[in-house]
């Protein structure tokens, strides 16, 4: 099942074999999952967010052209089902959201010393939850879903020139946080 | 080159220099313990990043979702049946409504066309 493609799979829904949907929830449901916890930083949240996407998805599948990839027309709309989310949470307004400067200084509960082993993905995969939403999903999409800075550009509907200004941004805030817990020169 | 920043560094890392500026970057590092640093740091978070586990679901959301959408499907169609019934319903009142006024038209008619006879 694996070597069909997202394109054969929408192409059997649409001629009426609509079971063959579970395939594309099987595919990303896992990976959208962990952007969106990343976003609304509430697995409850994030799993009635998961099910709206899917279900707008699927509504939306007879629109869907196939020139563009189905993960990028897929995860602009978990994105932005997120944000409407967000938005009706009051959490975060858009504003907030879309500005490219508020990204805050990084702090992890994470305990170096104290731990046995130095476990730095760990280190790094707890401090990314504390990120703002836009620089969470940045890099969510461009590492776990391994999309292109283009890609995730389409995506959030922002220039390739922003996404990299907030990867960037992202990994040196990480990088200043592990040179700070000195953990760097021990590998050095 | 000769300044090797942070967006410098990333930029190393992406691939996004010319080969000349990439060994210009190497060079300038290896003779920099605190660019090295930083540029090590920069590769460990990488690495880190490339090795995020995804989290998993922890209930069988594709039955549920499946579920909702057949749920969906089938009140769409219940929805389209309700419709095709009453509009039926209503175009044969329409039609029975018609039919009495053209019934009654001709009644009234031919009860003045008697009554002219006569």
């Amino acid at each position: 099942m694996k070597d069909i493609s997202d394109l054969e799979i929408i192409e059997s829904v649409r001629n009426g074999n609509h079971s063959d949907y579970s395939l594309l929830i099987d595919r990303y449901k896992n990976r959208a999952f962990s952007m969106l916890k990343k976003m609304l930083r509430n697995e409850m949240d994030a799993e009635e967010v998961l099910q709206d996407s899917f279900l707008k998805a699927y509504s939306g599948l007879k629109n869907f052209r196939s020139e563009s990839k189905f993960s990028t027309w897929f995860y602009r709309i978990v994105y932005n089902t997120a944000i409407t989310r967000i938005s009706a949470r009051k959490r975060i307004t858009e504003n907030e959201m879309s500005s490219i400067d508020d990204l805050p200084e990084l702090k992890s509960d994470y305990d170096f010393e104290t731990s046995e082993k130095k476990d730095v993905n760990k280190f790094i995969s707890d401090t990314i939850e504390k990120l703002p939403p836009k620089y969470a999903t940045v890099i969510n999409l461009f590492y776990i879903d391994g999309m292109s800075c283009e890609e995730v550009g389409e995506v959030m509907n922002i220039g390739v020139s922003n996404v990299k200004v907030i990867l960037h941004r992202s990994r040196n805030a990480l990088k200043d946080l592990l040179i700070s817990r000195n953990y760097v020169k021990e590998i050095l | 080159m000769n300044l090797v920043n942070d967006e410098t560094l990333n930029k190393y890392l992406d691939g996004e220099l010319s080969k000349y500026e990439a060994l210009e970057v190497e060079r300038i590092v290896n003779n920099s313990p605190e660019l090295k640093l930083r540029l090590t740091a920069l590769k460990e978070v990488d690495r880190s990043l490339r090795n995020i586990p995804v989290p998993e679901i922890r209930f069988d959301m594709t039955s549920l979702i499946m579920k909702r959408i057949q749920w969906n499907e089938k009140s769409k169609l219940a929805q389209k049946r309700f419709i095709i019934i009453v509009s039926t319903v209503f175009l044969f009142m329409c039609l029975a409504v018609a039919g009495l006024v053209g019934f009654e038209i001709s009644m009234i008619s031919r009860v003045s066309e008697s009554s002219s006879v006569m």
